[in-house]
């Protein structure tokens, strides 16, 4: 078993005085595992390509990176791929890019074998399906004949963990490994991952933004800023007494201690939006035949009602429906069944068939700032152009007036009028998104996973923009979000959302303390809990969600669920008022799924 | 910002790229020579000379490209080709742009039955036989320059209809024309404001490739006779004509040739280029 050294690796490229990576010296030894920590653009990411010889020709690099008594900075291409795989194998986050989609994932695993002369043939497939099993993958005979698109996320990510793995590496290095994951997947893999490695022995080099995921998998731990080293230490020791600001910065961010939600009186104001038993529907062509489309339900009859000045969260993993629902309120897709009331009266279903005046008071931001702003569109034209649609006639310095006072609402200088959007950072072009929500004062602003694409220091300056703009005017907020931790920061009442099916809806603080579906519970043992001293939670939860063409009979949930009785795949359940919750379980009332604190 | 200085930092960033700024010379160079050539040359383009038949190239005379099987002079002949060429390219290039854009982005736009409506319509006009519509046209109409352009334009505008059309159904899917529908912006205004813009890369490429395109079919019509009469000309009319010289004298031939691989080079580069400019990433590159 050998270290990897790294010292003074400093990486630039050409083009720019900037370096991606300044002077970053650090180790891993033997069995260890390393949590590597930054927000984007920090260098975590570089600095893993360049250990594994994968930056681009045009980068500069300067330093050393030593694996034992080798230098790889320096190595032939062919002593690199005699590392590659076999001592030192990489992760990535995106298994679906790291796959290659022609060849069967049996194949592709065991092309890792041959090429390394561990095995061939019979053997190699033996090791391979071993491995398959040994990573979670149910039916590994099934999966590793069948192609990557053929497979979940997860499942692919755990194909692509075991093809990390398969050469028993004496060093893996994960980049965001279950980023691109649902929650509760999440944290079955990472599960997973610690007992793989205690079984081979091999080190972790984990690179991630989430504190949360470290405290629970890492020994110790090195923040990264600016491609500068700025603290190491062992985990515990720079979670109980982190040194540098950005450190604590990070651990404030990922605690997600602060509320920002107003205090909200318990009146029973007058809802600005009621959805009544609306459903939505979209077809698919059918797999199996050459005619003929097949109705897949992504949201099941629901009926919630939003208030002024609240914040309603809707939470769901991928598929849960959560956009869906969201869209039709919006009229971006059609509904199935039900109505729509806003501000007391009807909405018709498609966007086309709502008036002008009433479109102004729904608004939506959405989760990719970027693509959100039209990129050939100025700053200040993007910002006017609600105005100009529906106030042609406002005097050129009135509109001037409020471009600015939005502005300055949603605290951005008034310099970036005139920049494009790739010239602004991403908290910026989100600040932007918002000051074209809100410059038409709507009653109820929707954000679909809005803070999910941003780095977890601007994440709370945008919750907090958000809970000042509520403050002050009243606004109704219907956030979208997968991350209960946000969740928690910002909402007075939580939906949550499964397969289309409304599974709980409950005060925040209820739902949060004492969570009354098993799915619900599920969702809070998966949030990773930046604590070392804690071991990560196992939570009740296995497998994936099955699929949205063939739904289980009864509850959607029953083959996941650890509380499943007969009669959950018989029946499905009420959504019914237990206590202060809205609960769709038949176990509702007996089980207690109670948070200890 | 004013929109001078706008157009200004669109200059500097013009100015900084190479590849555009060094085609766009040539081929500003090689369309002033052809305007110009014609007033300095003291030959005419039709005047015939039996003893100068196939002159070799000499500055006495001003017999700067010799002269052909005619005894006409090659230089003069050589600038009014280039005139015809780029005339037809550039023109048929823009009808195809301006009809093709349009009905592309409203078919994209509109999606649906529209859609299905109006781009089989443009998979009816595919199917017609190109020569046959060309020669009906040049009966019906007798031969007029002028058709030339419209025969062009009218087989190219399916083309970039067709890419308009699949750039907007991806474009309209993108997240900021769902705002600008959420705002309440009309469709034809999307279209203009939103969509049209962001299309600019993909046909700007297209076109500078239309361009040689348009020449070539052109240069295939005059040598069926369906297209520059003669003793008017075009490159690809001197082309055909040089061929059958090649042996005795190449230059009829090369320096036509040549002129034309040039031209088409130069816009090939100059679609490149601009494609980089327009992208709005591409500005502090």
């Amino acid at each position: 078993m050998r270290r990897l050294e790294v010292r003074e690796l400093t990486i630039g490229y050409p083009g720019s005085e900037a370096r991606v990576v300044d002077r970053l010296s650090f180790s891993v030894d033997p069995g260890e595992s390393v949590g590597l920590v930054g927000e984007s653009g920090s260098g975590k990411t570089q600095t893993a390509l360049a250990i594994m010889g994968l930056l681009p020709p045009r980068a500069r690099v300067t330093g050393s990176v030593r694996f034992g008594n080798q230098e790889l900075l320096r190595a032939e291409p062919a002593a690199l791929r005699q590392i590659r795989a076999r001592r030192i194998a990489m992760v990535f986050q995106d298994p679906r890019a790291a796959l290659n989609p022609y060849l069967r994932v049996g194949e592709q695993l065991g092309h890792i074998l041959k090429q390394h002369g561990l095995a061939t043939g019979a053997a190699a497939a033996e090791r391979v399906l071993h491995m398959l099993e040994k990573s979670g993958l149910p039916d590994p005979l099934r999966q590793a004949r069948a192609y990557p698109h053929q497979l979940s996320g997860g499942m692919r990510q755990r194909a692509m963990i075991a093809s990390a793995l398969l050469a028993e590496p004496e060093l893996l290095i994960a980049d965001e490994p279950t980023t691109a994951i649902d929650a509760t997947v999440q944290a079955q893999i990472l599960g997973m991952l610690r007992q793989l490695r205690r079984e081979t022995g091999s080190a972790l080099l984990l690179i991630t933004h989430d504190l949360g995921i470290i405290a629970g998998n890492c020994d110790r731990l090195l923040v990264v800023d600016g491609g500068r080293l700025i603290e190491a230490g062992r985990t515990a020791e720079v979670f109980a007494a982190p040194a540098a600001r950005r450190t604590r910065d990070l651990l404030d961010a990922a605690r997600g201690e602060q509320s920002f939600a107003p205090d909200m009186k318990p009146d029973e104001r007058k809802p600005v939006l009621e959805i009544e038993e609306m459903s939505v529907a979209y077809s698919e062509r059918r797999g199996d035949r050459l005619w003929g489309r097949q109705e897949v339900v992504a949201v099941q009859p629901v009926t919630l009602r939003v208030r002024p000045g609240e914040t309603l969260a809707i939470v769901g993993e991928s598929g849960s429906g959560k956009t869906s629902l969201v869209r039709a309120v919006l009229g971006l897709i059609p509904r199935r069944t039900g109505t729509l009331g806003f501000l007391g009266k009807p909405l018709g279903p498609r966007l086309s068939d709502r008036q002008r005046a009433e479109r102004r008071g729904l608004q939506l931001v959405f989760q990719d700032p970027l693509g959100s702003l039209d990129p050939a569109m100025r700053i200040r034209q993007t910002i006017e152009e609600p105005l100009r649609v529906h106030r042609p006639r406002q005097p050129a310095a009135d509109r001037a007036r409020d471009v600015h006072r939005i502005l300055e609402r949603v605290g951005l200088d008034a310099e970036l009028l005139e920049r494009l959007p790739h010239q602004l950072s991403g908290g910026q072009a989100q600040r932007v998104a918002i000051a074209r929500a809100l410059v038409l004062k709507p009653e109820v602003l929707i954000c679909d996973e809005a803070v999910a694409s941003l780095d977890s220091s601007i994440r709370q300056g945008i919750l907090q923009l958000l809970a000042e703009e509520q403050r002050r005017s009243g606004l109704a907020i219907v956030f979208i979000s997968h991350d209960l931790k946000v969740v928690r920061q910002l909402s007075h009442r939580v939906l949550v959302l499964y397969m289309g099916h409304a599974f709980e809806l409950a005060d925040a603080e209820a739902l949060f303390g004492e969570p009354r579906h098993p799915y619900t519970r599920a969702l809070i043992d998966s949030t990773p809990i930046p604590d070392p001293t804690v071991a990560p939670a196992e939570p009740a939860v296995r497998g994936e969600p099955s699929s949205m063409l063939n739904p289980p009979k009864g509850c959607v949930f029953h083959p996941r669920c650890a509380y499943a009785i007969a009669r959950c795949a018989e029946e499905i359940p009420a959504f019914e008022r237990v206590e202060r919750s809205r609960v769709a379980c038949h176990r509702a009332v007996e089980l207690d799924l109670r948070v200890e604190s | 910002m004013s929109a001078t200085s706008a157009l200004g930092a669109l200059g500097r960033r013009l100015a900084g790229s190479r590849v555009v700024v060094v085609s766009a010379s040539i081929l500003f160079a090689i369309a002033l020579i052809a305007l110009l050539g014609p007033l300095v040359s003291p030959h005419s383009y039709q005047a015939t000379s039996l003893d100068e038949r196939l002159a070799a190239p000499a500055l006495a005379d001003m017999r700067l490209f010799g002269t052909d099987d005619l005894g006409r002079d090659l230089f003069v002949r050589t600038t009014m080709g280039v005139q015809v060429s780029l005339l037809v390219a550039v023109v048929s290039s823009l009808v195809s742009l301006v009809i093709g854009v349009i009905y592309g982005a409203i078919a994209g736009y509109a999606g649906g039955r529209t859609d299905a409506v109006m781009m089989r319509i443009v998979d009816t006009l595919y199917a017609l036989p190109f020569i046959f519509f060309v020669i009906l046209l040049m009966v019906y109409f007798g031969r007029n320059f002028l058709l030339i352009f419209v025969a062009i334009g009218a087989i190219h505008w399916l083309d970039m209809a067709r890419i308009v059309r699949g750039q907007t159904l991806s474009l309209k899917e993108r997240e900021f024309v769902e705002a600008a529908r959420l705002i309440g912006v009309r469709p034809m205004t999307i279209i203009l404001r939103h969509i049209t813009p962001n299309l600019l890369g993909v046909v700007v490429v297209y076109v500078t490739l239309t361009v040689p395109q348009a020449m070539l079919v052109e240069s295939f019509l005059s040598f069926l006779g369906l297209g520059v009469q003669e003793p008017q000309t075009s490159l690809g009319s001197l082309v055909n004509g040089g061929v059958r010289q090649m042996e005795q004298a190449p230059w009829v031939l090369l320096i036509p040739a040549t002129i034309l691989a040039v031209i088409l080079l130069c816009f090939n580069f100059l679609g490149d280029g601009l494609r980089d400019l327009l992208d709005p990433r591409g500005a502090d590159r």
